[in-house]
């Protein structure tokens, strides 16, 4: 307690230091006063008197100095001191304090950001009670293409699902849902879409949700046969459509043109189960059926995830095994009709198995986990030569200010003191960047979600500022700090005192041994910016590459529309005419060159497969793409028909089946026939019986649904043979101008015809591009942080060339003077910084040859030792050597012999 | 304190401090050429202080509390600190009282094991 109190008297004694300082004055004078008078009562001489007083107390500055030791905290001040001198001296640099501040903001920045997208997608756990409990069923591998999926993380069928329900032993809780793109909310001109889910009555339960209002659905709300009745909505989509309203529960809503009623209202912080993908509104599975009935006996479309609470007593491990191990049952018993006994066999041999699910599902995951982690190794070499960087500026600035410690050391300053003043100065230097590199992060990271989102495929990732971050950025500052401030700092304490006065940085030539750190700190950070800059040449040229293929039909000017006619209620014997109606309206639209409908857009990942015999032969069987299309497809995406007839209007559904294939179907297949007249069967399907098409053309090949792929074997057939049309298509219009300009036209003429018509426009060149997000970011952000890398090194360089030709200053005044030629001492210096480069520059290519090979998988049509990529890079290393060497050596070369050797 | 046989600071430290706080006991309130005086003359004059290294005894006694001070007029109309005792105080001088009597007997009974 005492210790406490005096702890805290301290304190406040570190404050109005002035007039304490003028009563501890007065007091000693009046001591001393005192102690005269009594001196000179007892008959001293007044000299004597003041004389022994003064002796008798001691040093009065000691005592003082003392009293200020015991009054303050020394050690507080001396820290203080510290920090102010320091931030005098950077004050007093603003060129170097701006350099090292800001590349180690933006080192620190690039790399808070980068781990804080990491964080997002890869390592923060759901919103929900004990997410660690959480565990997904999933079938092992995959559906592989079996039946429907509506997406990766879709992995159950309503039939197994309910199987699943009530075979959980390894759960105390199990549910069931599944992501919805397609709710459109409202009705007449306020119509719009939201992102929505499908959940089963135990969904909220399970995941121990509490309502924010209202409350959440139970296993009574979801049955089978259920009408419109209830919907969840989430806390963002309350805040955005009802303003927060006390009164938005027991309100209508209306969902793809039926009302419900919403009941609740979601916890603000849950955001669904899959990251970087937020929903607006909850139903139940069951609910599904409104709309589709049938659907929830589908026992080929894959639509769901399911996920269940671990019981005490039982791990993931476990779980799996148990799944497993009930597989046979229950894939027996939901074995889907209509396909052929192989297929039927494939179905039955699948397996499930378990997996922790304590993160949520994440599209984002799969597909950016690599990248982000490959970034993170990025933006921390960026670091790391932004701190060499700074390691060589403290250590110039320290061999500059040799004589400054020398003279304090000899005067009586502490190793200590100097090396404690040292490292203040690299901490402030740190705070500042660290602090600036915070707000850096903020900014860089949201550009970085921005850079990631596309129209189509909008991110919602919340990026919280948590203590895991700044912890992050904490050690990366202080780390850059003890790097960067330590070497010299030792060094500047490490001075012999007599021998800096004596030398004052007047020797002919330069101590070596300080440049043997700094020489070393430049050839690493050449090779290290060569690495990044190796790399991302390579991730540049593979995007070049990815955007430059050629995928067989020209993309631009090309828009896709899907049709929805069903909220017509047309009767659907005759949807036929009114499909073709449509199109010859579409057709007269003005710039439209050519419309033609099809199943599939290409490079849109989307894949239609189906198993063909060819040519009567069961054993060669096969697997190609099928494409439903209208007379006129191929010229309007314009692939060339190389052999054989287009489909025409004599194509109906009555008259005999016929086909155009692809030459990668003819090669595979054919062999050296004339495909023309073969005869091709495809398997039977649900919905799609046994059928024999005769190939009747031949098209050139293209890439089916994404730029990356091999070419497929593709068959085209007439769309008036498609066995399943319905109220919906698709089609692909050719544009004679801008696609981008012509799409509001095509909007408004459509709704004109009639607004009841669902739509859907895109442009397929805008799709593409944004299909490559993932190439492109990799190419912008190590293009960027690549000649960051570079512009750094040039800086390093720069400066250690610059300063050891200062140091040399007299030497090169004595050749000068002794006869040299200016282009001798030009080129003297020159190769002196051109050699650490090259170094650099053999060491970093030696390196970069082992660590490009990590890129495999993210490169296209670029090996990761592609000799062009490597020759690039050295040769754009060494001009911006050269060009930060030339400077300094034509300084140097420029020096006045007199005034060299004049000058102390 | 500088004394002839301050080869223990840390023990004169401690002392010292006892030494003001009982001066203070018996006189009251005083200031610090006061206190410095009356030690000396308490000694018998044995102990040959250096005044100075009073004052920042003075400090940290007031810091723990155990002293309190306040400007006043000495004896002869000088302006001077005074201090004088606290609560706290008078209790710490029980307390250490206490102490350097354990300690005194302590020590007695090896330099004269007779007594024990």
């Amino acid at each position: 307690m005492i210790k406490l109190r005096e702890f805290v008297m301290r304190i406040g004694g570190l404050f109005s230091k002035q007039r304490k300082d003028r009563e501890l004055d007065d007091e000693i004078e009046s001591h001393l006063q005192m102690h005269i008078e009594d001196n000179l009562r007892s008959g001293m001489a007044a000299e004597e008197a003041r004389r022994q007083a003064m002796i008798k107390l001691g040093g009065i500055e000691s005592t003082k100095e003392a009293c200020r030791d015991q009054r303050g905290l020394p050690w507080l001040e001396m820290i203080w001191q510290d920090v102010r001198y320091g931030a005098r001296m950077l004050r007093k640099n603003p060129g170097f304090t701006a350099v090292s501040v800001l590349t180690l903001a933006l080192g620190v920045g690039a790399n808070t950001a980068v781990f804080q997208l990491l964080d997002a997608v890869r390592m923060r756990s759901l919103p929900v009670a004990k997410p660690q409990e959480l565990a997904e069923v999933r079938v092992n591998g995959g559906s592989k293409g079996f039946g429907v999926s509506s997406g990766p993380s879709c992995q159950i069928t309503h039939p197994l699902w309910e199987l699943l329900r009530a075979n959980a032993d390894p759960f105390s809780g199990i549910f069931a849902w599944g992501n919805d793109f397609g709710f459109v909310i409202g009705q007449g001109v306020g119509r719009h879409g939201v992102g929505g889910l499908w959940v089963s009555g135990d969904f909220f339960t399970v995941l121990g949700l509490t309502p924010t209002r209202g409350r959440l659905f139970t296993a009574n709300d979801d049955r089978r046969g259920m009408g419109p009745e209830g919907v969840v909505i989430s806390h963002a989509f309350w805040q955005r459509e009802f303003g927060c309203a006390e009164d938005a529960v027991g309100k209508p809503l209306t969902i793809n043109d039926k009302v419900f009623t919403i009941i609740g209202v979601t916890p603000p912080e849950f955001f669904g189960l899959e990251i970087g993908r937020n929903f607006s509104v909850a139903l139940p599975v069951s609910a599904r059926g409104i709309w589709a009935p049938g659907v929830l006996d589908r026992r080929n479309a894959w639509w769901l995830t399911v996920m269940g609470r671990l019981k005490p007593g039982w791990d993931v491990k476990r779980a799996a095994q148990y799944f497993d191990s009930i597989s046979p049952g229950l894939f027996e018993a939901t074995a889907p009709s209509g396909y052929s006994q192989s297929m039927v066999d494939t179905y039955m041999k699948f397996h499930l198995t378990a997996l922790p699910a304590a993160k949520g599902v994440s599209r984002l995951r799969t597909d950016y986990e690599e990248p982000l982690w490959l970034l993170f190794g990025i933006t921390g070499l960026v670091l790391l030569i932004a701190c060499t960087n700074l390691a060589n500026l403290v250590l110039a600035r320290a061999s500059a200010r040799e004589g400054e410690a020398a003279i304090r050391l000899a005067i009586g300053a502490s190793r200590r003191r100097l090396l404690g003043q040292s490292l203040c100065e690299s901490l402030l230097l740190a705070s500042a960047g660290a602090l600036l590199g915070a707000i850096f992060a903020g900014v860089l990271s949201q550009i970085l979600i921005w850079f990631l989102s596309t129209d189509g495929n909008p991110l919602t990732i919340v990026i919280k500022t948590d203590w895991k971050l700044f912890a992050f950025t904490g050690i990366v500052a202080v780390l850059a700090c003890v790097i960067f401030g330590l070497v010299p700092a030792w060094r500047g304490c490490m001075v012999e005192p007599l021998a800096a006065l004596k030398g004052g940085g007047r020797g002919l030539i330069g101590r070596r041994d300080g440049m043997v750190i700094q020489r070393a700190l430049v050839v690493s950070q050449t090779a290290v910016s060569l690495v990044l800059l190796a790399g991302a040449l390579l991730l540049i040229r593979s995007f070049w590459n990815l955007t430059r293929i050629d995928p067989g039909f020209r993309k631009s000017g090309l828009i896709f529309a899907s049709v929805d006619f069903s909220r017509l209620n047309l009767p659907l014997d005759g949807i036929e005419s009114v499909k073709k109606e449509f199109m010859e309206k579409i057709r007269s639209i003005p710039n439209v060159r050519s419309v033609a409908s099809t199943t599939h857009k290409p490079l849109s990942q989307q894949s239609w497969t189906m198993a063909v015999t060819f040519n009567g032969e069961e054993e060669r069987k096969s697997s190609a793409k099928i494409t439903w299309i209208s007379p006129d497809y191929f010229r309007t995406i314009e692939i060339p028909i190389q052999a054989g007839r287009d489909i025409n209007e004599t194509d109906r559904a009555g008259s005999s089946k016929v086909a155009l294939v692809n030459q990668a179907f003819v090669q595979r297949f054919c062999g050296s026939t004339n495909p023309i007249g073969l005869r091709l069967r495809t398997t039977q399907e649900p919905g799609y019986p046994q059928a024999d098409y005769e190939i009747v053309g031949v098209v050139a090949d293209t890439k089916y649904s994404s730029v990356r792929q091999e070419i497929w074997p593709i068959v085209y057939a007439p769309a008036t043979q498609d066995p399943n049309t319905g109220t919906w298509m698709q089609l692909a219009i050719r544009s004679s101008t801008d696609a981008n300009a012509l799409l509001p036209v095509l909007q408004k003429k459509i709704q004109a015809i009639d607004p009841q018509i669902g739509l859907g426009l895109s442009v397929l060149e805008t799709e593409v591009r944004d299909g490559m997000v993932r190439e492109r970011l990799m190419a912008w952000l190590s293009g960027f942080f690549g000649v960051l890398a570079m512009l750094l090194v040039t800086i390093g360089l720069y400066g250690v060339i610059s300063y050891m030709t200062v140091r040399r200053r007299n030497e090169l005044g004595i050749r000068l003077a002794l006869g040299a030629q200016r282009h001798d001492v030009f080129g003297l210096v020159l190769r002196q910084g051109m050699t650490l480069a090259a170094t650099g520059i053999v060491v970093g290519i030696a390196a970069a040859l082992g660590i490009t090979r990590a890129l495999g998988s993210l490169l296209f049509l670029v090996k990761p030792n592609d000799p062009l990529v490597f020759a690039g890079t050295s040769l754009l290393l060494l001009t911006v050597a050269f060009l930060a060497c030339w400077l300094p050596a034509r300084r140097a070369a420029r020096v006045d012999p007199m005034i060299a050797l004049r000058h102390e | 304190m500088v004394s002839s046989m301050s080869s223990k600071a840390d023990v004169w430290q401690g002392t010292l401090a006892l030494m003001v706080l009982k001066t203070l006991e018996r006189a009251g309130s005083l200031h610090g050429y006061g206190i410095a005086r009356r030690i000396e003359e308490t000694s018998a004059k044995l102990l040959s202080v250096n005044y100075g290294t009073l004052y920042p005894a003075l400090l940290k006694l007031e810091q723990e509390g155990y002293i309190s001070s306040e400007w006043g007029l000495s004896d002869n109309n000088r302006k001077a600190k005074f201090y004088q005792l606290t609560r706290a105080g008078c209790k710490q001088i029980e307390k250490e009282t206490e102490d350097w009597e354990q300690m005194t007997a302590i020590l007695a009974r090896f330099l004269n094991p007779k007594i024990a």
